[in-house]
């Protein structure tokens, strides 16, 4: 029996919302499903907690299980190889990491099956998986500290270098003595200096003292002598009376806090996309003069 | 545009069939209907849940709001416990100088970071706990010391800062909020007016709003006056560029406001000047659209489909006795007329029915009356047609013929056959009903000359005719039975041979007037009346009748027309036919 076009409409009509009711359904059903969280490593020793809190801001706002492995002992590039290999094998989705031997590093994840990786600060370029890096320009972070010295008029300039060194301070090093070869102004490049060695500088005149590594800050402030000009790039806790009684001159630092957050926000979109974004951290000078005043006052110190 | 969709809509309103009319004329109402009814009610809806929602974010500001105000009311009545009570009473000279700020810090560590109390000349007279100032310290050009010694009066709440002033505190770095305030002191026996300095922790003032959640994605800050950001529970994003907070434009301006896709609701803290400012996203305030629009299609589009079969079925049995009436109507037209005209459905449509079947019976009995008169026409004019030709009269005039000849009296013979012949030709008349008075007569003469013959001149004629109603029409075969008549009802009885019958036409007004009178018996009166009335049975005669006759002309002409009787007995009878003037036709048909 032919049915008449009224009967047939009604018929088509309840099945276009029988097929849109079943979608509605099943687009209820996956908004009512929890938002996915991602399991996420960071093998970062940072001095401070501003790298911390910028983790756990990034955490909070894009879901993240965050495991953070940041203090070493002595054998600390053992360790992190071994806490590396254990993350991966615990199915962490990415793994943020300061690599405190690159070559290991590098070596070990280009052995292993597509790891998603996010470095900070030190690159590591023979890395064959695509993979964000968060960082400042070192060669930036060099000639602005070179700047630096030059504006204060120093004579000499004693560059500080720690016992072990890697592209990032031979980065920083090219980027400070380019500044430092144009305005002609004499340095050296020592090894972390004790403070006997440091008078064989000051017949120099006005000598500047630039540690290329945050860790040399506070021996720095330590051994240098009082009328010394000292400057540095990065900043920690300890540093930051020298800072505020004018010990230092000043500094060339990027927001910890932005690294934090912007590695996590990178290791997460690499997750979800698969897409590398790599981020370059702005520089700024401080000194003592504007080291609470905004905008410093928050890379320096971060609220939370 | 508009004139071709009109004319569109006024062609489909009067090619289509009434139940698509209907069908479709109740299905666009009612999804007019549905579809304003759904979105009055969704918009009320909608409405409402806003109005839920936003109530009840404005009741977690207004809370958020209480506990800071009851925050800074107590950070207000420290102030002042430490302004008048400790350091009003402080001499600064005395060992214990710091003891009643050590006391009160001890109570509120919690929530102070540090209390200090410094000179007009910015020494550090006192502090809690216990710490050694940074060696250049320099706090002349702080805001929160000369705002204090400018306004002696006021407490003063500055913007966090990271405390910077005490060396060794054992933290890294703390976030404070600055209040501060003047207070007299004591040294040796001068008073003077220096500035209390109270550290607030940053993290007591941001549990007040950590725990505070709006509708989902909401969040609550505080800022000062001139839209500096106090609190905010994403302040380091905002300080790195990585975030931004546009709310803070409308710091101070206490009420409900709308920006973009955020509804943003302030109150203003007192004291402070600060302000409480909440940020709801617009779309968790209403019905979100997005997510449901598949569930209100699916459910509007069902209940469209239940409408179309509602209004099919609706339409269905409204227009079906419509439909049904109309198959009779045109079972009607098309001459066949069924046994039963529909009579179902609403009132109305039975009141149609009932008309249209009482309508089709009586075209029925009107055509069957015409048909039936048809029919009895036909058998009055067979009956005439068959009177004409009365096989007695015929075999009777033949004998008479027959025995002229034989007495070979010839010329009666040809007489007889003539006027015999003349008789039956008049009598046909070519089928006419309508013929001259002349030819009337002449065939009466004829069958009077028969007749005459027959009765061997037991009778005479006359026939006396006004020449003005020669050439009028009468109705044919009336004075021939009315001759008959008085010939074997009258004539015949009489025994003497002094019959006598007259015929005469004259015009009487408008009326023309055909008479036939003898003298013979003459008719009982009581007879008279029935004469016209009986059903005519003839012995004998041609067989036509007097009734007949009359009958006839009162079909024609009406009741005022037809036979007249006078008789009296032994004396004679007169017979009157009465019909109105007719002008015969200009010219005579040749006989």
């Amino acid at each position: 029996m032919k049915l008449r076009s009224d009967r047939l409409i009604p018929l088509y009509l309840l099945l276009a919302a029988a097929v849109l009711l079943f979608a509605a359904l099943y687009q209820n059903t996956r908004s009512a499903e929890p938002p996915q969280v991602y399991n996420v490593s960071v093998l970062v020793q940072a001095s401070g907690d501003r790298f911390a809190k910028g983790l756990e801001q990034a955490a909070l706002d894009l879901n993240v299980d965050l495991r953070s492995v940041t203090s070493y002992t002595t054998y600390k590039r053992t360790e992190q190889l071994e806490y590396l290999r254990r993350e991966l094998e615990n199915q962490a989705d990415a793994v943020v990491i300061y690599a405190e031997d690159s070559a290991a590093v590098t070596s070990f994840l280009n052995s292993q099956q597509s790891p998603v990786i996010v470095t900070y600060g030190r690159p590591l370029e023979t890395l064959t998986s695509i993979h964000p890096h968060i960082g400042a320009d070192d060669m930036e972070l060099g000639r602005r500290l070179g700047e630096q010295i030059i504006h204060n008029e120093a004579s000499f300039c004693l560059i500080l270098l720690p016992l072990i060194t890697d592209r990032t301070h031979s980065r920083r090093l090219e980027g400070l003595k380019a500044v430092l070869e144009e305005n002609q102004l004499p340095f050296s490049v020592q090894i972390q200096e004790t403070p006997a060695r440091y008078q064989s500088y000051t017949e120099s005149g006005q000598m500047a003292v630039a540690a290329l590594d945050e860790a040399l800050l506070v021996p720095m402030c330590e051994a240098a002598p009082q009328d010394a000009l000292l400057f540095g790039i990065g900043f920690v806790d300890e540093a930051r009376t020298s800072l505020a009684n004018g010990r230092i001159t000043g500094l060339v630092v990027f927001s910890e806090f932005e690294a934090g957050y912007l590695s996590l926000k990178a290791a997460v979109e690499m997750v979800k996309t698969g897409t590398a974004i790599d981020q370059q951290l702005e520089i700024y000078d401080v000194t003592v003069a504007d080291m609470y005043q905004e905008p410093l006052v928050h890379v320096l110190f971060p609220i939370g | 545009m508009i004139k071709y969709f009109v004319n569109k809509i006024y062609h489909f309103y009067h090619e289509s069939s009434i139940r698509a009319i209907v069908f479709l004329t109740f299905t666009i109402a009612a999804l007019v209907a549905l579809l304003m009814m759904g979105m009055t009610l969704f918009w009320q809806f909608s409405r409402q849940l806003s109005s839920n929602l936003s109530n009840e974010n404005q009741s977690i500001v207004e809370y958020a709001n209480r506990s800071l105000n009851s925050y800074l009311s107590n950070m207000i009545h420290l102030a002042d416990s430490v302004s008048y009570g400790a350091v009003r009473n402080i001499d600064i000279t005395s060992p214990d100088a710091g003891r009643q700020l050590e006391l009160l810090y001890d109570a509120n560590s919690n929530l102070i970071h540090n209390i200090t109390l410094f000179s007009p000349a910015c020494q550090v007279l006192a502090t809690a706990p216990a710490g050694k100032p940074q060696a250049d310290l320099s706090v002349a050009d702080e805001t929160w010391f000369t705002d204090a010694l400018a306004s002696t009066e006021n407490l003063h709440f500055s913007p966090p800062v990271v405390e910077q002033f005490f060396a060794g505190t054992g933290e890294p770095y703390t976030w404070v909020i600055p209040l501060s305030c003047a207070a007299e002191y004591t040294e040796g026996k001068t008073s003077k007016t220096g500035v209390v300095l109270i550290n607030l922790r940053y993290s007591g003032l941001a549990d007040l709003f950590n725990d505070i959640t709006l509708s989902d994605g909401g969040y609550i800050f505080l800022a000062d006056s001139d839209g500096k950001i106090i609190y905010h529970p994403r302040h380091q994003l905002l300080a790195a560029g990585l975030a931004e907070e546009p709310g803070t434009m409308l710091a101070g301006q206490s009420g409900r406001h709308s920006e973009g896709r955020r509804e943003i609701i302030i109150r203003s803290a007192g004291y402070t000047g600060w302000s409480v400012i909440a940020v709801i996203p617009l779309s968790r305030l209403t019905f979100d659209i997005q997510q449901n629009l598949l569930f209100l299609l699916a459910i509007m589009l069902m209940y469209f489909a239940l409408l179309i079969w509602v209004n099919a079925f609706l339409s269905e049995k409204l227009t079906d006795p419509v439909k049904k009436l109309e198959q009779s109507v045109l079972d009607v037209e098309s001459g066949h007329y069924p046994l039963e005209i529909y009579e179902g459905g609403s009132h109305e449509i039975q009141h149609l029915g009932h008309s249209i079947r009482q309508m089709t019976k009586l075209i029925q009995k009107q055509a069957d009356d015409i048909a039936e008169e048809r029919i009895h026409e036909q058998k009055s004019k067979l009956n005439i047609l068959q009177a004409q030709i009365n096989p007695h009269f015929l075999y009777n005039t033949l004998d008479i013929i027959v025995w002229f000849i034989e007495k070979q009296r010839y010329p009666e013979a040809l007489q007889a056959v003539s006027a015999l012949g003349r008789f039956f030709r008049l009598s046909l008349s070519q089928g006419k009903d309508m013929i001259v008075v002349r030819d009337e007569l002449e065939h009466v003469r004829n069958y009077l000359t028969i007749q005459k013959m027959r009765y061997k001149n037991k009778f005479e004629f006359y026939i006396d005719a006004a020449e003005e109603t020669l050439d009028k029409l009468c109705v044919k075969l009336v004075l021939q039975p009315l001759v008959e008549n008085a010939i074997y009802h009258s004539i015949d009885f009489m025994t003497d041979n002094d019959g006598e019958i007259v015929i005469s036409s004259r015009l009487d007004g408008d009326c023309l007037c055909l008479t036939v009178k003898d003298n013979g018996l003459g008719i009982a009166p009581e007879r008279v009346p029935k004469l016209l009335s009986e059903n005519a049975t003839f012995s004998k005669g041609s067989g036509v009748g007097l009734k007949n006759v009359h009958e006839r002309i009162t079909l024609y002409f009406g009741k005022e027309y037809g036979v007249v009787i006078h008789s009296e007995p032994d004396v004679g009878t007169l017979v009157t036919i009465r019909m109105p003037v007719i002008p015969g036709p200009e010219k005579e048909e040749p006989r």
